[in-house]
């Protein structure tokens, strides 16, 4: 009896806690400004907040590895409540810290720029010419250099 | 490619008939003094321990021509009349050219339709080369970090590498009828040297090709396989193909579905090719002959894939 209330109450904290977490993540709002190959593209605007929406859950994009072999989540994220957080809200632990840039001594750990295009085609591929066509990459995300240049001149 | 072009400035001009008299009078010597007992050495050889290689995931790839434009560029090869971000290309099947070194091709995905698979062609790098064993002036080497590399400058045309590579890599480059030779990816030998990666390889968006060194890739590709059963078949093509392939290749579906051959012995070629090779000296008393048939069934094989191709394309527009 003793036992099954204790789980009872932390069931109900596990939920207010991700409750919180959830909400704090969706209200700020965040834009991530993607540009590491702005030289030839024009930096990709990530609406956070909008996929979490959509997504639902983080798991979808942030741990869709998926298997044992990958690290479990307390590797990156201290896992109790006064600091998990904090690790995730300010991303402490961000993608980079493990996908950098890719090392042919490490194969089968992809670079920052795959990690993140397989994650985004897992959803997005097939939406448009997203990943069917080449030119699909300028038609979401990529717009080029000069196409902004000459919308904007056109205004 | 500047030291290519450095070296061509470097060596003494031969004339096409001098050097093919003297390489006649080489490979006659060493055919005569080079016994079979050579020929048993090497098949004991394993390759180098540390040896490079990519690992190509036909599930990953999205057609994005990204490679393509890459190889272009690291290679210093003429801009393609159809730009790179152009899908047109996919109507027909490409082979690798003395323009572009590696090609990608579209192929219908019978696990979902509305998602293409893409395979990209460009030279294997043979454990134990077909190409080089046939090329009667060892224009060819198998270097100790995995690449085939061939030398432009003794390459006189003859184009035996054509014929012998099981995967129709080497390309003749027609542009220049006066100095004829042949090319194909070099596997950004230069590039690897120096501690980088392929062109193609750093361009991928999606790490669908994946340098590293070939062990580590056939892991690699065990795991994937391992953990992803419904994604998968439980291939990795180049592992033994010809006698193993520095670059390899994961699929969704069986390979002969993409147009890979899969006839292939898992004995390198270089087994049967090697009796070839002997042969040379008597290939040099009927010369105009040979080079009568190997045109012949050069033409004929391209005449047999100009029909294909025109069957396929009336396939589909009917
Ligand atoms: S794929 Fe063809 S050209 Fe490349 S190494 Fe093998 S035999 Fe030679
Ligand atoms: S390895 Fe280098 S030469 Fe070969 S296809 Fe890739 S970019 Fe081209
Ligand atoms: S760059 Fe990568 S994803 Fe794009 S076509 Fe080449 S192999 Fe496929």
């Amino acid at each position: 009896m003793k036992r099954s209330a204790i789980l009872i109450i932390l069931t109900i904290i596990c939920i207010f806690f991700t409750a919180s977490l959830y909400a704090e993540i969706t209200n700020s709002n965040l834009f991530f400004k993607l540009d590491s190959i702005s030289d030839k593209y024009e930096p990709v605007k990530f609406n956070h907040s909008k996929h979490i929406s959509i997504a639902g859950n983080c798991g979808i994009c942030h741990h869709q590895h998926g298997n044992s072999s990958t690290l479990p989540c307390r590797d990156c994220h201290s896992v109790s409540p006064s600091t998990f957080r904090n690790s995730v809200v300010n991303g402490f632990m961000s993608c980079k810290n493990c996908h950098g840039v890719f090392n042919p001594n490490m194969p089968g750990m992809p670079g920052l720029k795959a990690a993140y295009h397989r994650t985004c085609f897992q959803c997005h591929r097939g939406m448009g010419n997203v990943g069917i066509d080449p030119k699909g990459c300028t038609q979401m995300c990529h717009a080029k250099k000069e196409q902004r240049v000459s919308m904007k001149t056109r205004k | 490619m500047d030291k290519l072009k450095d070296n061509k400035k470097d060596s003494p001009t031969i004339s096409r008939r001098n050097f093919l008299i003297g390489s006649a009078a080489a490979i006659g010597g060493t055919a005569l003094l080079g016994s079979y007992k050579d020929a048993s050495a090497s098949k004991e050889f394993s390759g180098w321990p540390d040896r490079f290689g990519c690992l190509t995931d036909l599930t990953a790839c999205v057609g994005c021509r990204s490679c393509e434009k890459a190889c272009n560029e690291a290679n210093n090869l003429p801009k393609p009349a159809v730009p790179f971000d152009e899908g047109s290309v996919f109507k027909e099947k490409r082979r690798p050219t003395a323009q572009a070194y590696t090609v990608v091709n579209q192929y219908k995905n019978p696990k979902d339709m509305s998602k293409p698979i893409y395979r990209k062609i460009q030279c294997n790098h043979c454990n134990e080369p077909a190409c080089a064993s046939a090329c009667p002036i060892h224009a060819y080497t198998k270097t100790p970090e995995g690449a085939v590399l061939y030398d432009p400058e003794k390459c006189f045309g003859c184009r035996y590498c054509m014929i012998a590579c099981p995967f129709y890599v080497p390309a003749y480059d027609y542009e220049s009828a006066f100095e004829p030779k042949i090319v194909k990816c070099v596997m950004c030998h230069d590039r690897i040297k120096t501690g980088g990666i392929p062109a193609c390889a750093e361009a991928c968006p999606v790490s669908a090709v994946t340098f590293g060194k070939r062990n580590d890739l056939i892991k690699v590709a065990r795991k994937k396989i391992m953990e992803n059963p419904d994604r998968y078949i439980d291939h990795i093509y180049g592992e033994h193909e010809a006698g193993g392939t520095s670059w390899m290749y994961i699929s969704g579906v069986p390979f002969e579905q993409l147009d890979f051959p899969v006839n292939l012995p898992k004995n390198p070629l270089i087994e049967e090719t090697k009796g070839f090779l002997s042969a040379v000296p008597v290939v040099f008393t009927v010369w105009p002959a040979m080079f009568g048939m190997v045109y012949a069934a050069l033409r004929h094989r391209e005449e047999i894939e100009k029909n294909s191709r025109h069957k396929k394309e009336e396939d589909r527009h009917e």
